[in-house]
Protein backbone atom coordinates (compact mmCIF):
# COMPACT_ATOMS: atom_id res chain seq x y z
CA UNK A 1 0.00 0.00 0.00
CA UNK A 2 1.53 3.34 -1.13
CA UNK A 3 0.94 6.28 -2.98
CA UNK A 4 4.57 7.46 -3.97
CA UNK A 5 5.16 9.76 -6.80
CA UNK A 6 6.80 8.06 -9.86
CA UNK A 7 10.66 9.08 -8.84
CA UNK A 8 9.94 8.02 -5.66
CA UNK A 9 9.21 4.84 -6.50
CA UNK A 10 12.02 4.34 -8.66
CA UNK A 11 14.26 5.40 -6.14
CA UNK A 12 12.56 2.77 -3.84
CA UNK A 13 12.89 -0.09 -6.28
CA UNK A 14 16.66 0.92 -6.69
CA UNK A 15 16.48 1.33 -10.53
CA UNK A 16 17.79 5.18 -10.01
CA UNK A 17 19.90 6.39 -7.81
CA UNK A 18 19.37 9.69 -5.70
CA UNK A 19 21.32 11.94 -7.51
CA UNK A 20 19.99 10.62 -11.32
CA UNK A 21 16.62 11.56 -9.52
CA UNK A 22 17.31 14.70 -8.61
CA UNK A 23 19.19 15.66 -11.65
CA UNK A 24 15.65 14.26 -13.63
CA UNK A 25 13.59 16.59 -11.63
CA UNK A 26 15.50 19.45 -12.14
CA UNK A 27 15.70 18.41 -15.47
CA UNK A 28 11.85 17.71 -16.55
CA UNK A 29 11.12 21.52 -15.25
CA UNK A 30 12.42 22.55 -18.92
CA UNK A 31 10.46 19.73 -20.74
CA UNK A 32 7.25 19.59 -22.19
CA UNK A 33 5.45 16.40 -21.76
CA UNK A 34 5.94 14.77 -24.98
CA UNK A 35 2.46 12.99 -26.35
CA UNK A 36 5.06 9.77 -26.90
CA UNK A 37 6.09 9.47 -23.56
CA UNK A 38 2.25 10.28 -22.26
CA UNK A 39 0.67 7.82 -24.51
CA UNK A 40 3.22 5.28 -23.35
CA UNK A 41 2.49 6.17 -19.57
CA UNK A 42 -1.49 5.52 -20.85
CA UNK A 43 -0.32 2.17 -22.81
CA UNK A 44 -1.65 3.26 -25.90
CA UNK A 45 1.90 3.16 -27.76
CA UNK A 46 4.49 0.82 -27.33
CA UNK A 47 8.15 1.86 -26.81
CA UNK A 48 8.26 0.31 -30.35
CA UNK A 49 5.67 2.42 -31.87
CA UNK A 50 7.08 5.43 -30.61
CA UNK A 51 10.62 4.36 -32.31
CA UNK A 52 8.34 4.31 -35.33
CA UNK A 53 6.79 7.55 -35.22
CA UNK A 54 9.92 9.01 -33.92
CA UNK A 55 11.82 7.88 -37.68
CA UNK A 56 8.66 9.02 -39.51
CA UNK A 57 9.09 12.41 -37.94
CA UNK A 58 12.47 12.98 -38.79
CA UNK A 59 11.71 12.00 -42.45
CA UNK A 60 8.21 14.23 -42.50
CA UNK A 61 9.14 17.05 -40.03
CA UNK A 62 5.14 16.28 -39.34
CA UNK A 63 4.10 16.43 -35.48
CA UNK A 64 4.13 13.59 -33.31
CA UNK A 65 0.75 13.29 -32.72
CA UNK A 66 -0.17 13.43 -36.74
CA UNK A 67 1.78 10.66 -37.67
CA UNK A 68 0.96 8.05 -34.96
CA UNK A 69 -2.98 8.96 -35.87
CA UNK A 70 -1.97 8.72 -39.76
CA UNK A 71 0.06 5.38 -39.04
CA UNK A 72 -3.19 4.01 -36.98
CA UNK A 73 -1.01 3.66 -33.69
CA UNK A 74 -3.70 6.33 -32.28
CA UNK A 75 -7.18 7.54 -32.95
CA UNK A 76 -7.82 11.57 -32.87
CA UNK A 77 -10.01 11.32 -29.89
CA UNK A 78 -6.92 9.68 -27.98
CA UNK A 79 -4.64 12.34 -29.54
CA UNK A 80 -7.41 15.29 -28.55
CA UNK A 81 -6.99 14.04 -24.70
CA UNK A 82 -3.24 13.79 -24.54
CA UNK A 83 -2.89 17.06 -25.71
CA UNK A 84 -5.84 18.78 -23.42
CA UNK A 85 -3.71 16.55 -20.58
CA UNK A 86 -0.51 17.82 -22.15
CA UNK A 87 0.17 20.51 -18.97
CA UNK A 88 -0.51 18.25 -16.37
CA UNK A 89 1.59 15.07 -16.03
CA UNK A 90 4.58 15.39 -13.63
CA UNK A 91 5.25 12.02 -13.78
CA UNK A 92 5.64 12.00 -17.89
CA UNK A 93 7.88 14.43 -17.61
CA UNK A 94 10.20 12.82 -15.11
CA UNK A 95 10.23 9.34 -17.21
CA UNK A 96 11.29 11.51 -20.10
CA UNK A 97 14.21 13.21 -18.49
CA UNK A 98 15.51 10.07 -17.21
CA UNK A 99 14.98 8.73 -20.70
CA UNK A 100 16.93 12.15 -21.97
CA UNK A 101 19.92 11.79 -19.40
CA UNK A 102 20.09 8.22 -20.10
CA UNK A 103 19.18 6.75 -17.23
CA UNK A 104 16.84 4.99 -18.29
CA UNK A 105 15.97 3.42 -21.83
CA UNK A 106 12.55 3.72 -23.64
CA UNK A 107 12.04 -0.40 -23.14
CA UNK A 108 12.89 -0.03 -19.47
CA UNK A 109 10.57 3.55 -18.45
CA UNK A 110 7.64 1.32 -20.33
CA UNK A 111 8.40 -1.98 -18.04
CA UNK A 112 8.49 0.41 -15.13
CA UNK A 113 5.49 2.67 -15.81
CA UNK A 114 3.43 -0.40 -16.40
CA UNK A 115 4.25 -2.26 -12.86
CA UNK A 116 4.07 1.40 -11.06
CA UNK A 117 0.31 1.65 -12.72
CA UNK A 118 -0.30 -1.82 -11.60
CA UNK A 119 0.45 -0.84 -7.94
CA UNK A 120 -0.72 2.67 -8.02
CA UNK A 121 -4.38 2.26 -9.18
CA UNK A 122 -7.40 0.06 -8.14
CA UNK A 123 -8.53 2.06 -5.65
CA UNK A 124 -9.61 4.91 -6.88
CA UNK A 125 -12.54 3.15 -8.73
CA UNK A 126 -13.80 2.11 -4.86
CA UNK A 127 -14.44 5.62 -4.11
CA UNK A 128 -17.50 6.29 -5.96
CA UNK A 129 -20.13 9.18 -6.47
CA UNK A 130 -20.50 9.91 -2.93
CA UNK A 131 -18.27 13.06 -2.99
CA UNK A 132 -19.92 15.08 -5.94
CA UNK A 133 -21.73 17.63 -3.97
CA UNK A 134 -18.85 18.46 -0.93
CA UNK A 135 -16.60 21.09 -0.81
CA UNK A 136 -12.65 20.38 -1.55
CA UNK A 137 -13.74 17.09 -3.66
CA UNK A 138 -10.28 16.54 -4.53
CA UNK A 139 -9.18 16.24 -0.70
CA UNK A 140 -12.00 15.31 0.84
CA UNK A 141 -11.90 12.26 -1.87
CA UNK A 142 -7.46 11.36 -1.78
CA UNK A 143 -7.40 11.21 2.29
CA UNK A 144 -10.96 9.22 2.25
CA UNK A 145 -9.29 7.19 -0.31
CA UNK A 146 -6.00 6.77 1.51
CA UNK A 147 -7.24 5.85 4.36
CA UNK A 148 -9.52 3.25 3.31
CA UNK A 149 -6.63 2.17 1.41
CA UNK A 150 -4.73 2.10 4.67
CA UNK A 151 -7.43 -0.09 6.57
CA UNK A 152 -7.94 -2.54 3.64
CA UNK A 153 -5.00 -3.49 2.31
CA UNK A 154 -2.48 -3.12 4.84
CA UNK A 155 -5.28 -3.61 7.89
CA UNK A 156 -6.63 -6.13 6.01
CA UNK A 157 -10.52 -5.22 6.44
CA UNK A 158 -13.35 -4.64 4.73
CA UNK A 159 -14.46 -0.66 5.14
CA UNK A 160 -17.13 0.90 2.53
CA UNK A 161 -18.39 4.08 2.27
CA UNK A 162 -21.91 4.34 3.45
CA UNK A 163 -22.46 8.53 2.77
CA UNK A 164 -20.58 11.48 2.39
CA UNK A 165 -22.21 14.77 4.09
CA UNK A 166 -21.62 18.50 4.69
CA UNK A 167 -22.12 20.31 8.44
CA UNK A 168 -20.63 19.57 11.46
CA UNK A 169 -24.17 18.10 12.98
CA UNK A 170 -23.62 15.55 10.58
CA UNK A 171 -20.46 14.09 12.78
CA UNK A 172 -20.87 11.40 15.24
CA UNK A 173 -17.58 11.42 16.92
CA UNK A 174 -16.67 8.04 18.15
CA UNK A 175 -15.04 7.85 21.41
CA UNK A 176 -11.72 8.12 20.03
CA UNK A 177 -10.74 10.57 17.43
CA UNK A 178 -7.02 11.13 16.35
CA UNK A 179 -6.88 14.46 14.77
CA UNK A 180 -4.22 15.95 12.16
CA UNK A 181 -3.52 19.78 11.10
CA UNK A 182 -2.75 19.79 7.65
CA UNK A 183 -2.32 23.16 5.52
CA UNK A 184 -1.40 23.84 2.36
CA UNK A 185 -0.73 27.50 0.31
CA UNK A 186 -4.77 28.09 -0.26
CA UNK A 187 -6.35 25.72 2.59
CA UNK A 188 -6.34 24.54 6.11
CA UNK A 189 -7.83 22.08 7.42
CA UNK A 190 -8.13 19.23 10.36
CA UNK A 191 -8.03 15.89 9.47
CA UNK A 192 -9.90 13.68 11.67
CA UNK A 193 -10.17 10.03 11.88
CA UNK A 194 -13.09 9.16 14.56
CA UNK A 195 -13.04 5.18 15.90
CA UNK A 196 -14.64 2.70 18.31
CA UNK A 197 -12.50 1.07 20.99
CA UNK A 198 -12.49 -1.97 19.06
CA UNK A 199 -11.16 -0.34 15.66
CA UNK A 200 -8.58 1.41 17.52
CA UNK A 201 -7.37 -2.13 19.07
CA UNK A 202 -7.29 -3.26 15.49
CA UNK A 203 -5.78 0.02 13.98
CA UNK A 204 -2.63 -0.61 16.73
CA UNK A 205 -2.48 -4.40 16.07
CA UNK A 206 -1.75 -3.82 12.48
CA UNK A 207 0.90 -1.71 13.21
CA UNK A 208 2.52 -3.22 16.08
CA UNK A 209 1.59 -6.35 13.86
CA UNK A 210 0.70 -7.98 17.13
CA UNK A 211 -2.80 -8.34 19.07
CA UNK A 212 -3.48 -5.71 21.32
CA UNK A 213 -6.33 -5.49 24.21
CA UNK A 214 -6.02 -2.29 26.09
CA UNK A 215 -5.84 1.65 24.96
CA UNK A 216 -2.24 2.37 26.73
CA UNK A 217 0.53 4.51 25.71
CA UNK A 218 1.82 2.69 22.87
CA UNK A 219 -1.34 1.36 21.40
CA UNK A 220 -2.49 4.76 20.76
CA UNK A 221 1.03 5.76 19.35
CA UNK A 222 0.26 3.55 16.89
CA UNK A 223 -3.02 4.65 16.12
CA UNK A 224 -1.12 7.81 15.58
CA UNK A 225 1.10 6.34 13.24
CA UNK A 226 -1.64 4.57 11.45
CA UNK A 227 -3.28 8.05 10.81
CA UNK A 228 -0.03 9.61 9.87
CA UNK A 229 1.09 7.20 7.23
CA UNK A 230 -2.50 7.49 5.59
CA UNK A 231 -2.45 11.45 5.36
CA UNK A 232 1.17 11.56 4.00
CA UNK A 233 0.14 9.32 1.40
CA UNK A 234 -2.55 11.37 0.54
CA UNK A 235 -0.68 14.26 0.60
CA UNK A 236 2.23 13.03 -1.98
CA UNK A 237 -0.65 11.98 -4.02
CA UNK A 238 -1.95 15.49 -4.31
CA UNK A 239 1.19 16.60 -4.70
CA UNK A 240 1.36 14.73 -8.57
CA UNK A 241 -1.78 17.36 -9.09
CA UNK A 242 -0.05 20.65 -7.89
CA UNK A 243 -1.66 20.39 -3.92
CA UNK A 244 1.38 21.37 -2.33
CA UNK A 245 0.25 20.14 1.75
CA UNK A 246 2.53 20.00 4.90
CA UNK A 247 0.96 18.28 7.96
CA UNK A 248 1.52 18.27 11.96
CA UNK A 249 2.14 15.24 14.15
CA UNK A 250 -1.56 14.25 15.08
CA UNK A 251 -3.20 14.18 17.96
CA UNK A 252 -5.20 11.87 19.79
CA UNK A 253 -8.76 12.42 21.81
CA UNK A 254 -10.77 10.16 24.38
CA UNK A 255 -14.11 12.05 23.62
CA UNK A 256 -15.41 10.44 26.64
CA UNK A 257 -12.91 12.62 28.95
CA UNK A 258 -11.67 15.46 26.41
CA UNK A 259 -14.42 16.63 24.13
CA UNK A 260 -13.06 16.83 20.43
CA UNK A 261 -13.93 20.39 20.01
CA UNK A 262 -15.83 21.14 16.46
CA UNK A 263 -15.48 24.78 15.72
CA UNK A 264 -15.27 25.34 12.25
CA UNK A 265 -18.50 25.73 9.86
CA UNK A 266 -17.37 23.72 7.15
CA UNK A 267 -17.18 20.37 8.15
CA UNK A 268 -17.58 17.49 5.72
CA UNK A 269 -18.25 13.92 7.44
CA UNK A 270 -17.50 10.45 5.43
CA UNK A 271 -19.59 7.91 7.07
CA UNK A 272 -17.81 4.64 6.76
CA UNK A 273 -18.56 1.49 8.14
CA UNK A 274 -16.53 -2.08 8.55
CA UNK A 275 -18.40 -5.13 9.13
CA UNK A 276 -18.92 -5.33 12.56
CA UNK A 277 -18.21 -1.03 13.28
CA UNK A 278 -19.31 1.71 12.04
CA UNK A 279 -16.56 4.83 12.00
CA UNK A 280 -15.88 8.50 9.90
CA UNK A 281 -13.50 10.58 8.77
CA UNK A 282 -14.19 13.99 9.23
CA UNK A 283 -12.45 17.32 7.90
CA UNK A 284 -12.62 20.43 9.15
CA UNK A 285 -11.82 23.10 6.69
CA UNK B 1 35.72 -17.33 12.63
CA UNK B 2 35.24 -13.54 13.14
CA UNK B 3 31.68 -12.16 13.67
CA UNK B 4 30.66 -10.40 10.29
CA UNK B 5 30.33 -6.84 11.31
CA UNK B 6 27.11 -5.19 10.64
CA UNK B 7 26.27 -1.87 9.68
CA UNK B 8 25.15 0.58 12.19
CA UNK B 9 22.20 2.75 12.21
CA UNK B 10 20.76 5.35 14.31
CA UNK B 11 16.95 5.20 13.85
CA UNK B 12 14.76 8.52 14.70
CA UNK B 13 11.27 8.88 14.70
CA UNK B 14 8.78 10.69 17.33
CA UNK B 15 6.61 7.26 16.84
CA UNK B 16 7.56 4.32 19.45
CA UNK B 17 5.45 2.32 17.13
CA UNK B 18 7.80 3.01 13.55
CA UNK B 19 10.94 2.72 16.16
CA UNK B 20 9.99 -0.85 17.06
CA UNK B 21 8.88 -1.88 13.59
CA UNK B 22 12.15 -0.23 11.93
CA UNK B 23 13.70 -2.71 14.49
CA UNK B 24 11.92 -5.84 13.53
CA UNK B 25 12.24 -5.16 9.93
CA UNK B 26 15.93 -4.48 10.19
CA UNK B 27 16.43 -7.86 12.49
CA UNK B 28 18.74 -11.20 10.83
CA UNK B 29 19.89 -8.11 7.71
CA UNK B 30 23.03 -7.10 7.86
CA UNK B 31 21.99 -3.31 9.58
CA UNK B 32 21.97 -3.26 13.19
CA UNK B 33 19.70 -0.35 15.26
CA UNK B 34 22.96 1.28 17.92
CA UNK B 35 20.86 4.00 18.85
CA UNK B 36 17.07 5.24 18.31
CA UNK B 37 15.90 9.09 19.45
CA UNK B 38 11.92 10.26 19.53
CA UNK B 39 13.02 14.00 18.86
CA UNK B 40 15.30 15.92 16.70
CA UNK B 41 17.70 17.56 19.38
CA UNK B 42 17.63 13.69 20.87
CA UNK B 43 19.15 12.55 17.35
CA UNK B 44 22.09 14.75 16.98
CA UNK B 45 22.62 14.45 20.22
CA UNK B 46 22.86 10.67 19.84
CA UNK B 47 24.32 11.09 16.55
CA UNK B 48 27.36 12.71 18.02
CA UNK B 49 27.72 10.14 20.80
CA UNK B 50 27.53 7.06 18.76
CA UNK B 51 28.63 8.19 15.39
CA UNK B 52 26.24 5.79 13.54
CA UNK B 53 27.01 5.06 9.62
CA UNK B 54 23.57 5.13 8.60
CA UNK B 55 20.91 7.68 9.83
CA UNK B 56 16.91 7.17 9.64
CA UNK B 57 15.34 10.22 10.23
CA UNK B 58 11.32 10.72 10.22
CA UNK B 59 10.67 14.22 8.96
CA UNK B 60 7.20 14.73 10.84
CA UNK B 61 7.97 15.27 14.16
CA UNK B 62 7.01 17.65 17.12
CA UNK B 63 8.93 21.05 17.41
CA UNK B 64 12.05 20.20 15.30
CA UNK B 65 11.14 18.55 11.99
CA UNK B 66 13.45 16.20 10.50
CA UNK B 67 14.47 18.45 7.72
CA UNK B 68 15.82 20.94 9.85
CA UNK B 69 17.50 18.08 12.46
CA UNK B 70 19.17 16.83 8.83
CA UNK B 71 20.88 20.32 8.24
CA UNK B 72 21.96 19.99 12.03
CA UNK B 73 23.48 16.24 11.41
CA UNK B 74 24.82 17.81 8.59
CA UNK B 75 26.32 20.55 9.88
CA UNK B 76 28.04 18.12 12.65
CA UNK B 77 29.14 15.35 9.93
CA UNK B 78 29.00 17.03 6.42
CA UNK B 79 29.41 13.06 5.90
CA UNK B 80 26.69 12.34 6.89
CA UNK B 81 24.78 8.98 5.46
CA UNK B 82 21.08 10.40 6.06
CA UNK B 83 17.75 8.43 4.85
CA UNK B 84 14.79 10.69 5.54
CA UNK B 85 11.35 8.90 5.86
CA UNK B 86 8.37 9.56 5.66
CA UNK B 87 4.40 9.23 4.79
CA UNK B 88 4.43 12.60 2.40
CA UNK B 89 6.52 11.32 0.17
CA UNK B 90 5.60 14.07 -2.26
CA UNK B 91 7.95 15.28 -5.10
CA UNK B 92 8.43 18.45 -3.53
CA UNK B 93 9.73 16.76 -0.07
CA UNK B 94 11.42 14.51 -1.64
CA UNK B 95 13.86 17.15 -3.40
CA UNK B 96 13.66 19.11 -0.71
CA UNK B 97 15.73 16.35 1.25
CA UNK B 98 18.07 15.17 -1.27
CA UNK B 99 18.90 18.87 -2.08
CA UNK B 100 19.60 19.67 1.56
CA UNK B 101 21.88 16.17 1.39
CA UNK B 102 20.52 13.32 2.39
CA UNK B 103 21.46 10.60 0.45
CA UNK B 104 17.72 8.72 0.43
CA UNK B 105 14.32 8.83 0.58
CA UNK B 106 11.63 6.37 2.28
CA UNK B 107 7.89 6.17 2.35
CA UNK B 108 5.92 4.63 4.84
CA UNK B 109 4.61 2.41 5.39
CA UNK B 110 8.24 1.51 5.20
CA UNK B 111 8.16 -2.37 3.64
CA UNK B 112 11.12 -4.31 4.49
CA UNK B 113 12.49 -4.98 0.81
CA UNK B 114 13.04 -1.48 0.44
CA UNK B 115 14.11 -0.37 3.45
CA UNK B 116 16.83 -3.13 3.00
CA UNK B 117 17.55 -2.12 -0.38
CA UNK B 118 17.72 1.58 -0.50
CA UNK B 119 19.63 1.11 2.98
CA UNK B 120 22.44 -1.17 0.47
CA UNK B 121 21.70 1.51 -2.06
CA UNK B 122 22.86 4.09 0.01
CA UNK B 123 26.46 1.93 1.56
CA UNK B 124 27.36 1.73 -1.95
CA UNK B 125 26.97 5.29 -2.52
CA UNK B 126 28.92 6.35 0.56
CA UNK B 127 31.79 3.48 -0.06
CA UNK B 128 30.14 1.89 3.79
CA UNK B 129 30.98 -2.19 3.11
CA UNK B 130 28.38 -4.25 3.91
Amino acid sequence: MSSRFFGQYLLEKGRITSQQLLDALECQKNIAAPIGTMALERGLLTAEQIKQVLQHQRQTKQRFGEIAVALGYLTKPQLDELLEDQETTHRVRLGEALVSKGYMTLENLEKQLKEYNKESEGFAAEVSAAFSNVAHKQIVRTFTDLMLMMFTRFGKQDIIIERCESGKEKVRLFRWVISQKIAGENVEFNCLLSVPPKLLLQMASTMLDESVSTADELTLDASKEFVNIANGNACAKLSEHGVSLTMMPPEVYETTTTPYPLHTKDVVCVHLAAPDAKLEVAFEF
Amino acid sequence: MSEVRKVSVLAVDDSKTMLAMIASQLKGSAFEIIATASSGPEAVEKFKQHKPQVVLLDIVMPEVSGIDTLERLLDADTDACVVMVSSAGSEDNVQACLKKGAKSFLQKPIQKDGMLATLKNVCQQVGVEL
